[in-house]
């Protein structure tokens, strides 16, 4: 690759920020633009739904503060990216601006799916950005009723949030268990169980339809079934959906996301993507997947700024990982276990503490340690190094794990195929 | 406020007042300080806050049996002065230690 003078990344969040701060980190020698289409200083989205809601500081959500992009040289570009002219190689923003580039990153991340519900005056709420969770933090302060729509990984975790302050938490989803698509049925029903003890109403298998008002005010969510969820509060969390708007506009490929090749660029040599809203080949190149993590949109972001510095040569390759606070309890993930065909549970001895290994074809794929920050660990480092043991000892709690690290010390080519 | 000296990975000091009430994860990031990524936010969910105090000494609270588990995943060697940066409350006690950054948190 030649030499790059000006990087334009659009969008500010861990992607975004991680790349800037990576290419600066490196030496890199020319301009570097962050642009921040929603203002303000860059900050980490994961706390929002999690300690945010309940006690966390404002200022700890930054990244880093305002000198830090001055003394590193990163222009922070607080303006909306409205356009791309791919045979000019600029960027329009909203204001006006058009801004040069030899290579542009996208990392648009995600938005909240939404829905509209009949008798939706605009209230329901999302939790996809910080103004959004100032506004539901303010608002947690007010309500005795919150009804949560969608038990996937935000339901949880704001539901946690809301129980955590005395207010009644109803939880619905027309899965049949919480993170039904994400995690195994015995971590599932562990939150689940836990919720359900801390005063958490569930409703699975089904569905809203609307909401329901008096003198103005939302009192309750009907659901299919006929059932009515006292609520003064609604939140949706069903799922994200990628922003690909610019993308699509610029006539680049998008299919769940802006589609990448293993070196994340598009198919215009000038143009790349990283983070949530990047979909890269996966299963050996015969699909492709999105991953929607810190983890993905830091180590894509650290990996492309090697790659435009000239200094990378082989495709990304990661295992991914995930994590979750749902009140006192700690869900960390290795791999993807939606990939798994077997599960096998390793207790711990001590109720509440375990960890579930994913087998795919009897390859280990996936590892979700609730409350075991140390299975958790190690659980990273066998992955990475592509080590499989076998599903019929792994459920003993006498098995050793870190065993398995010093009997293979080499790393070897990875099992974990992304 | 106590006084805490980090040394980055090419050897320079910088100090730092930090606020009663702050962790030394957000006291560096807040001053600054390069190389403390905490990229969970300071959850005990990432091991990418990894840093090596030398005179903890009975300055410190020794860590946790979580934060024990978790500096298993620190990218750069494990040492037994490793803590992770974000489980460090800011109390008058840590005045004058000296916090060493790894090589990488990667």
């Amino acid at each position: 690759m030649n030499a790059i003078g000006d990087v334009v990344i659009v969008g500010a969040g861990h992607a975004g920020f991680s790349l800037a701060s990576a290419l600066a980190d490196s030496g890199f020698k020319g301009r570097i633009s962050l642009i921040n289409g929603e203002g303000g200083l860059p900050y980490q989205r994961p706390p929002l739904s999690k300690k945010y809601l309940s006690d966390g500081k404002h200022e700890d959500l930054f990244f880093q503060p305002k000198a830090f992009f001055e003394s590193d040289g990163i222009l922070l570009v607080q303006d909306a990216v409205i356009a791309i002219d791919r045979a000019a190689q600029t960027v329009l923003t909203k204001s006006g601006k058009s801004i040069p580039y030899d290579a542009l990153v996208l990392a648009t991340g995600t938005s909240a799916i939404q829905i509209s519900l009949s008798g939706d005056e605009g209230d329901v709420a999302y939790l996809d950005n910080l103004n959004a969770a100032i506004d539901l933090r303010r608002r947690l302060a007010e309500v005795r009723r919150v009804a949560v729509i969608g038990a996937g990984f935000i339901g949880m975790e704001f539901a946690s949030a809301a129980i955590g302050k005395s207010i009644s938490v109803a939880v619905v989803d027309n899965a049949s268990r919480p993170m039904e698509r994400s995690t195994s049925q015995d971590v599932s029903m562990y939150f689940q169980n836990e919720l359900l003890e801390a005063g958490v109403i569930f409703h699975f298998q089904a569905s809203a339809i609307a909401i329901r008002r008096r003198d103005g005010r939302v009192e309750a969510v009907e659901l299919k079934c006929g059932t009515e969820v006292p609520a003064d509060l609604v939140l949706l969390g069903i799922g994200t959906r990628p922003n690909v708007e610019l993308a699509l506009q610029a006539g680049l490929a998008c299919s769940n996301g802006v589609v990448v090749d293993e070196f994340l660029a598009t198919s215009d040599p000038h143009i790349f993507v990283i983070g949530d809203c990047a979909a890269f080949p996966a299963a050996g190149g015969k699909t492709h997947h999105r991953i929607t993590s810190v983890q993905n949109a830091t180590d894509q972001a650290r990996y492309l700024a090697q790659r435009l510095l000239g200094r990378e040569e082989s495709s990304y390759r990661k295992v991914p990982w995930f994590w979750s606070d749902q009140g006192p309890n700690k869900l960390q993930i290795v791999g993807l276990p939606g990939q798994a065909d077997l599960f096998v549970t390793r207790d711990s001895g001590v109720a509440g503490k375990f960890s579930v290994f994913g087998y795919r074809e009897e390859v280990l794929v996936s590892v979700e340690s609730v409350n075991r920050p140390g299975d958790h660990a190690l659980a990273r480092k066998i992955l990475e190094r592509g080590i499989s043991p076998d599903p019929k000892e792994v459920g003993s709690g006498d098995f050793d794990l870190r065993g398995l690290l010093d009997k293979t010390p080499q790393r070897r080519e990875m099992a974990f195929n992304n | 406020m106590p006084k805490v000296s980090f040394i980055d990975k090419f050897g320079a000091e910088s100090q730092v007042d930090c606020e009663i009430g702050a962790t030394l994860m957000t006291s560096a990031k807040r001053a600054g300080i390069k190389g403390i990524e905490a990229e969970c936010g300071g959850t005990l969910s990432c091991a990418t806050c990894h840093v090596y105090i030398e005179n903890a000494d009975e300055k410190i609270a020794p860590a946790s049996s979580s934060e024990d588990e978790m500096l298993e995943a620190v990218a750069a060697e494990r040492k037994p002065v490793s803590r992770l940066a974000c489980q460090i409350p800011i109390t008058d006690g840590v005045d004058g230690i000296v916090v060493r950054i790894p090589e990488t948190q990667f």
